[in-house]
């Protein structure tokens, strides 16, 4: 099984949102990283099938994607970046009315909703109003909706976006689990959300792939390039502007523990530090505004 | 396998000089095609009639539910104020009465004009196996069924007791249909997602307006020697309709075509 993107291009009035991308899709998880306005949606959009690319093709399995059609979208899973409802629609009949959709069968229907329902810790909810559940709750029912046909191909688009960390967590199981030969491909800007179960990433940067590789090829080419160091709290503010600063902790004695990406020691008294993939994407990321979070 | 792939594999395979072919490939080839068959996921799939049924719980239940309401009010106004002499509603209005209510008729699918952009679906919606372009043509066709058996009732109900003709009673009716179906047509292709329901139910009611302001100042267009230009427009706005469905439905196959919704 193989999704091929060959010089993927999108191009509107004033903006190329996604240029000349290439990239082969094998099982297993792929996270797409970038920062906001990077062209991940589109670029997903565009293997989504939904949006037509200005410029070249989607293959799955050597056949392109427009010529497959509705076989295509039958083996296909998509979570869009903004989760969409009908007012009066409850979880079990959301996911009732995205089952025909996607053509599944009643007993199917009621068997899968069972399961995901369970997986997705949402059999409580399962009567109650859309509307009425919190961000994180109607993510995980997007999530559902993705998986409800079983799918070779699930392209989640910011799936964790107002996930709870212990929900993050569950998503990354269920996902961990679920792709066992299938092709899964997640966008963030969240490094940590993909660090730990990608098998490979593919970093975006004004609408073109930057870079590809497992987290341990990509993160080796930073190495030598992390650091660590102590500084008095006071001349934080002096440093921030010097080094591109990834983590700061405080320390007794109104010091704090800093770390940096740089090409030489910028801080007294630095030491290299194992590098992590949230340095490469502050590294690529220069000069925009990146998103970090804790590790959970 | 759809058509577009079927076509262009056989132009290939006509395309081609002719081959030499080995058993040992055939085989080979026969024993590949085997195994593929074989590890393929089963996946059972509905037909479409019954995707038809599954949708009537999620949109004919609502429009229904509407239609219903516009058909007891059918059976009043053409069933007992109409040929009820003691009501102001004399049968000589009936022309025009007929006209306001096919508009009616045609609101009723007002509320599922850009629904899915307007509540975010579209992208879920057309990424699935059905599709944007055949779930919107199986919404008009549910709204449609309801409509078509309005229109039926209010033919049916306002013929009696009237010296009208079924002719002309059926293009009194269609005719402000058709005209109601194509301009709510024509604003969801071409306005913008938010305002499509504001705009349709606009130009609904400026049409019973315009409908009510021909009858007082025109009567001539709603007398007998009109019927043959009514029957004439009807056939007219069939097309249009017909142009404007294909219109959207082309619309609907793409996300950047149908970015301001549908």
């Amino acid at each position: 099984m193989e999704l091929a993107i060959h010089g993927l291009t999108k191009r509107y009035k004033d903006k190329t949102a996604v240029n000349n991308v290439s990239l082969t899709l094998t099982p297993g998880v792929w996270s797409l990283l970038g920062a906001n306005g990077a062209g991940k949606t589109t670029l997903m959009r565009m293997v989504a099938g939904i949006l037509t690319p200005t410029s070249g093709k989607v293959q799955y399995d050597g056949i392109e994607i427009k010529m497959l059609g509705e076989a295509y979208r039958d083996v296909f899973g998509y979570l869009p970046q903004t989760f969409g409802f009908y007012p009066e629609f409850t979880v079990a009949d959301y996911l009732q009315y995205m089952a025909s959709l996607k053509g599944l069968s009643k007993r199917e229907t009621n068997q899968k909703i069972d399961e995901l329902l369970h997986k997705l810790t949402l059999a409580d909810v399962r009567n109650k109003h859309i509307r009425k559940l919190s961000g994180g709750m109607q993510r995980r029912v997007g999530i559902a909706q993705a998986l409800l046909n079983d799918p070779d191909i699930l392209i989640l688009d910011e799936p964790t976006s107002g996930l709870d960390p212990g929900e993050r967590i569950r998503f990354r199981n269920i996902l961990s689990e679920f792709a066992q030969q299938r092709i899964v491909l997640i966008s963030t800007h969240i490094v940590s959300d993909v660090e730990y179960i990608a098998n490979r990433n593919a970093i975006m940067k004004d609408g073109q792939i930057i870079a590809v590789g497992t987290t341990d090829e990509l993160v080796k080419m930073m190495g030598g390039k992390v650091w660590q160091g102590t500084i008095p709290a006071e001349q934080l503010h002096h440093y921030e502007r010097t080094v591109r600063v990834v983590t700061v902790r405080n320390e007794e004695g109104g010091r704090v523990s800093v770390r940096y990406v740089s090409e030489s020691p910028g801080l007294p008294d630095s030491q290299t530090a194992s590098p992590r993939l949230e340095d490469l994407y502050l590294w690529l990321f220069r000069g925009e505004e990146a998103v970090k979070e804790d590790a959970i | 396998m759809n058509r577009k792939m079927r076509s262009k594999l056989q132009a290939a395979l006509k395309d081609q000089p002719a081959l030499q072919i080995s058993k040992e490939h055939l085989t080979q080839t026969m024993q590949a095609a085997r195994m593929a068959y074989q590890n393929r996921r089963q996946r059972e799939r509905i037909q479409y009639s019954a995707f038809l049924l599954r949708q009537v719980r999620f949109i004919g239940a609502t429009v229904w539910l509407l239609q219903g309401l516009l058909l007891l009010c059918a059976f009043w106004l053409f069933g007992f104020a109409i040929t009820d002499t003691v009501s102001d509603l004399a049968p000589r209005h009936l022309p025009v009465l007929l006209g306001c209510f096919a508009v009616f008729i045609a609101m009723t699918g007002i509320p599922f004009i850009g629904r899915s952009a307007q509540y975010r679906m579209l992208e879920v919606e057309m990424a699935t196996r059905i599709s944007i372009p055949k779930l919107l043509l199986t919404r008009i066709l549910l709204i449609g069924i309801g409509n078509v058996l309005l229109l039926t009732v209010s033919l049916l109900l306002a013929r009696t007791g009237t010296e009208f003709g079924t002719g002309n009673i059926a293009i009194y009716l269609l005719l402000p249909y058709l005209i109601a179906c194509c301009g709510c047509l024509f604003i969801q292709i071409y306005a913008h997602g938010r305002h499509q329901g504001f705009a349709c139910t606009t130009y609904c009611f400026f049409l019973i307006l315009l409908l009510f302001i021909l009858y007082k100042t025109a009567p001539v267009v709603y007398k007998q020697a009109s019927v043959g230009v009514w029957g004439a427009l009807c056939a007219l706005c069939a097309v249009i309709l017909a142009a404007g469905l294909y219109r959207l439905l082309h619309k609907a196959a793409s996300l950047d075509l149908c970015a301001n919704g549908i």
